[in-house]
């Protein structure tokens, strides 16, 4: 079950794309569905208030209104999770606001029309009145006694408080030969994909059954969550997603507004379409990040790390995200805060705190982008305090090569890496030993140029121990797949993940393609129906390639098996006796060779011919894959900016990742990976941030607001590979979705850190935007004309 | 989203379309190349119920020196201004200005006559035609006025145009011996933190006096007369350059707000002044 010319670890062209480049896209928007209605939510103008009157009247009699619903119309339960945390307080999300909204862009009433416009129209005249109650935005606010309520059972809006280690630790770490206070925050983004969020519901009156047709990145949660809330069976729905324009975590769980859809087109019999535009996107779907850290960092006098203790509070706006609730952001902070780095000493206090904005979910990174920020950040003060270069306090600190076993403070085991190596390979593609002579050159001539630096470990491919450990109420963990021969000898694999731009479908067929010796392009790949593709859990956290890769290739090998029997039967040879090779099986000695086309027909047409006990069903294999710790990716970032002393404008100059995912694939997919996760983080570094006022009014409504970058804010990204490969998966990949969004805010901080650091500068925040800078010239200017004081590399 | 209802009337001529102005007043919207007005209507900030389309009227859409002045028809696309390298100073500005508006697909619809009319406080068109000493062409059915810049923008997004009035033309004043553009954005293509635009009369030797135009820093463009005095009939020195962008940071009154702080727009508005004088005298 060898190839000499495998298809893994080649940069084969993507499989999937054409259509997408032809503009042959199947978005939900594109579906033509004879009769669709159409469904705009009327949404709540307010942040915080109660409801006292919705009147509906005058919008149902706008031509082409089919029905208006408000919250007290339908009789479905709200959106809840449970975590098994006696700290945890539990809030409902209604699916439509009935006594109180508690977030501008909370969905109170939905209107249905046979157009959109149509639709639009009457929305605007559903009267809602809401007397406004009081607002509070941000954390301080929240945790301040006596603050409004966002939740009556949360008084002091602290839904969550997850504790690790000794809160003693801090005072003990301050007795340390050099101890440092830090305080990090980073603003609020959201994904903003191309594609809002969009589905169609359509009832079947014959079959009773309803197919959904969503972007999503789960689709069989999303099944299961539809048919859980509108009380019928999980078969009879069908969810399908096939094109998805963009995902990054805000099309995860189940929607308020998916359930609606669903709701609607079984009550009125008719196909029903939502597609969410931008403003809606922008201002009431999830978002994610609003974070801010508060540690102390203690060293030894040989500049190792002894101990972190951390204060995390996470705004997690007004309600819990499906399924991961609001612990997901404090709780994948606290527990993977030391990333690459080895200490023993370790305490974290981590909040999920609810304000009157919408609800973080899992964006891009998840909270490893501002632990990323925390850690690089401590040890680059560090350095400055004992004297060490930048690179020279992380070779100290970081997991040893060879490190099979690691556990880090927070207690999860580590997976082999390549900390030093990606480091010490970034330093030198860097030439980091010249860059104080180059600085300097460059800061004669009155330019502020950095070399930013910053190392990270992803914690990828979550398995059930993680989820376990979480207490969700849903463990997450498996995924699984369908491998299967057709008549004709071609190879289809169905898969449980599904795919919004990652390329699963070129990855996948890699991998299968693999066990049987043929070219990867002729295996079919399907995914994203729920009446085709075995249950899994989709596509979040980095886990597609090593789960329901794993998955894909153990359903690939029990096919072989059924393949080499079949063939030694025909053969008649012994099994040990067949290769399969190449996708063609024979035996030594044996002149007559087997193709796959010839099996597959056989299996299916000659059953008379078959080994006892087989047959054509053999030919579908099914096959679980279910890590129990997860996989851990590293790398080391490093960038070359600079920033304009006058307008505070930062220039990209160049990027280089070292980047160890374990087996790659497909280093095409990868680099894109990268690439893509970079541009996210320089978007959080530069760019991005949701602002909200005071009453919780969302100021970044439009693109024009919202800044995200574009190809003139991005650089070239020189990429570079270590392979360990991971024993944790079948396919020996960890996860790398995530990585460049990771890396890349620690390292521009660093970067801009280091253009000014000699002027007494350090920025601990995201995004730094060219105000910041300016106004911290200005003040450098006013405070530290003289010092030229020299710099820690 | 979908605009609220409206409907589309199709002018062939100013007369056509002065007509249908007469005829509904305020009701009605001028769809030119639409790049702000559609969006608006999209989002329902703007609802017009008639919508007069004037991309037909093609007399609009020309750029006609006219001694030594240079009419720039209503109808003219930006992307037609962006490409004029052919124009001697001053009126180089208008490619250099043109290239910060936007981006290709907007610069290729939107309207010279269209930003003008709009009168957005960033519109990199109202900053050159304040500098440029701009008088604006309007017609209606009561006949044609011509009304001087200054007076035509009276506030953000506020004009003296009347509601039956549409703008025909802008004429671009020519007794100047150069001018200039600067601009920062986040992003190319964004809406301006600051922008200036600088008009100089004279000589690269000698200057006899200077047109200070600063959009961005305070609610809508305005001329900094302090920092044009630093200039008026004197050598433009490097000195006196760098004086007068002194002088146009200390007399704006920025706004602070989440974009941008006051004092750094108050730095750009130094940084930019003096950008865009050096640009003119070089």
């Amino acid at each position: 079950m060898t190839t000499e010319h495998g298809a893994v670890g080649r940069a084969i062209p993507r499989t999937a794309d054409g259509h997408l480049l032809r503009g042959q896209g199947r978005f939900v928007d594109d579906l033509a569905v004879a009769g669709t209605l159409h469904a705009v939510f009327v949404r709540s103008p307010i942040a915080a208030g109660d409801i006292t009157e919705v009147t509906t009247d005058e919008a149902r009699a706008v031509p082409g209104v089919v029905e208006v619903l408000i919250g007290a119309d339908i009789d479905l339960p709200g959106i809840a999770v449970d975590i098994d945390r006696a700290e945890y307080v539990r809030t409902e999300m209604p699916l439509l606001a009935v006594d109180r909204v508690r977030h501008q862009g909370e969905p109170v009433a939905v209107v249905i029309a046979t157009s959109r416009a149509q639709a639009e129209d009457a929305a605007e005249l559903v009267d809602v009145v809401i007397e406004p109650t009081d607002t509070v935005v941000d954390i301080d606010a929240a945790v301040r006694p006596g603050a409004p309520r966002v939740h009556d059972d949360a008084p002091d809006n602290t839904l969550l408080t997850i504790t690790i280690g000794d809160p003693d630790l801090r005072d003990e770490l301050r007795q340390e030969p050099v101890h440092i206070e830090l305080g990090i925050s980073s603003a609020r983004v959201t994904a903003a994909p191309m594609e809002g969020r969009a589905c169609l519901a359509q009832h079947d009156e014959v079959t009773g059954r309803l197919t959904l047709t969503t972007s999503t990145q789960q689709p069989h949660l999303v099944r299961s969550a539809i048919a859980h809330h509108l009380g019928i069976a999980d078969s009879d729905v069908r969810v399908v997603t096939d094109d998805v324009g963009g995902a990054f975590g805000q099309k995860l769980g189940v929607s308020r507004e998916e359930i609606i859809v669903s709701y609607a087109a079984r009550r009125l019999n008719a196909p029903v379409r939502w597609i969410e535009d931008r403003f809606e996107n922008l201002t009431a779907a999830v978002q994610g990040h609003e974070q801010r850290y508060n540690a102390t960092a203690g060293f030894d006098s040989d500049g190792r790390l002894v101990g972190i203790a951390a204060d995390i509070d996470c705004n997690t706006g007004a309600y819990s995200a499906h399924p991961w609730s609001c612990a997901l952001e404090p709780g994948m902070a606290a527990a993977e805060l030391p990333g690459p780095y080895v200490f023993d000493r370790y305490h974290a206090r981590a909040r999920a705190i609810a304000t009157h904005k919408p609800s973080t979910a899992p964006y891009r990174g998840v909270s490893r982008p501002q632990i990323t920020l925390l850690t690089e950040r401590i040890m680059d003060e560090a350095a400055a305090q004992l004297g060490l270069s930048r690179a020279e306090i992380r070779r100290r600190n970081l997991i040893p090569t060879g490190s099979a076993d690691h556990v880090s403070a927070a207690g999860l085991s580590y997976d082999e890496g390549s900390h030093l190596r990606a480091l010490e390979r970034c330093l030198e593609l860097v030439e980091f030993d010249t860059w104080p002579e180059r600085q300097a050159v460059l800061r004669n001539d009155g330019r502020l140029v950095g070399l930013g630096l910053a190392t990270l470990s992803e914690h990828t491919s979550y398995g059930t121990e993680t989820f376990v450990k979480r207490r969700m109420a849903v463990i997450p963990g498996f995924d699984a797949a369908e491998v299967d021969l057709d008549a004709t000898g071609r190879i289809t694999v169905a898969t449980g993940t599904v795919a919004q731009g990652q390329g699963h479908k070129t990855t996948m067929a890699q991998l299968v393609a693999d066990v049987f010796g043929v070219d990867a392009t002729s295996v079919r790949v399907v995914a994203g129906d729920t009446d085709v593709a075995p249950y899994g859990w989709g596509a979040f956290a980095s886990r597609s390639a090593a789960i329901a890769g794993s998955a894909a290739i153990r359903a690939g090998r029990s096919l072989a098996e059924v393949l080499v029997k079949v063939a030694a039967h025909l053969l008649e040879v012994a099994e040990e006796q067949v290769q399969l090779r190449d996708g063609v099986m024979s035996a030594d000695g044996v002149e007559r060779e087997i193709d796959l086309a010839e099996l597959g027909w056989t299996m299916h047409n000659r059953v008379d011919l078959l080994p006892k006990g087989v047959d054509a069903l053999a030919l579908r294999q099914r096959a679980t894959f279910e890590p129990e710790a997860g996989a851990f990716s590293n790398a080391t970032h490093a960038v070359e900016l600079e920033v304009h002393p006058t307008t505070g404008a930062v220039s990209l100059l160049r990027y280089v990742v070292v980047e160890d995912c374990g087996r790659v694939i497909n280093p095409a997919i990868v680099d894109g990976q990268i690439r893509g996760g970079i541009a996210n983080g320089i978007g959080i570094a530069l760019y991005e941030q949701v602002r909200h006022d005071a009453d919780g009014q969302c100021l970044s409504a439009t693109l024009a607001d919202y800044l995200l970058p574009t190809a003139t804010e991005c650089c070239d990204v020189e990429i570079h590979h270590l392979e360990t490969p991971s024993p944790r998966s079948e396919s020996g990949a960890k996860g790398v979705g995530e990585s460049g969004t990771i890396g890349a805010p620690a390292a521009i901080v660093s970067g801009i850190n280091d253009a000014l650091g000699h002027l007494g500068i350090a920025f601990n925040t995201v995004p730094v935007t060219p105000a910041m800078i300016t106004d911290a010239l200005d003040d450098a200017h006013d405070t530290h004309d003289s010092r030229g004081e020299p710099d820690a590399v | 989203m979908k605009p609220s209802a409206f409907r589309y009337e199709r002018a062939a001529s100013v007369d056509d379309a002065v007509a249908l102005l007469a005829e509904h007043g305020d009701e009605a919207s001028l769809l030119a190349g639409g790049q702000s007005l559609v969006p608006l209507m999209h989002l329902r900030l703007a609802r017009p119920t008639v919508l007069i389309d004037i991309n037909g009227i093609t007399p609009l859409d020309h750029v006609t020196a006219e001694g030594p002045q240079l009419r720039v028809g209503a109808l003219t696309r930006h992307a037609t201004l962006e490409r004029a390298r052919h124009l001697d100073a001053p009126f180089d500005v208008l490619p250099a200005a043109a290239q910060h508006i936007a981006h290709a697909p907007i610069r290729n619809l939107g309207t010279f006559g269209g930003s003008i009319a709009h009168a957005d406080p960033l519109s990199e068109w109202c900053a050159v035609a304040l500098a440029l000493d701009a008088e604006v062409e309007l017609a209606s059915s009561r006949g044609t006025r011509t009304v001087p810049f200054g007076d035509f923008l009276i506030g953000p997004y506020f004009t003296t145009r009347e509601p039956d009035e549409m703008v025909t033309s802008i004429r671009l004043g020519g007794q100047v011996h150069a001018a200039a553009f600067a601009e920062q954005s986040r992003r190319p293509g964004d809406y301006a933190v600051v922008s200036v635009a600088v008009t100089i009369s004279g000589s690269a030797q000698h200057c006899d006096s200077a047109r200070i135009v600063v959009s961005g820093a305070e609610s809508h463009p305005r001329r900094v007369a302090d920092a044009e005095r630093v200039l008026e009939t004197s050598q433009p020195t490097q000195q006196a350059l760098r004086e007068a962008a002194a002088a146009a940071a200390r007399c704006v009154e920025p706004v602070d707000d989440e974009i941008a702080s006051a004092r750094h727009r108050r730095r750009l508005t130094e940084f930019l002044t003096w950008h865009a004088l050096e640009e003119a005298l070089t």
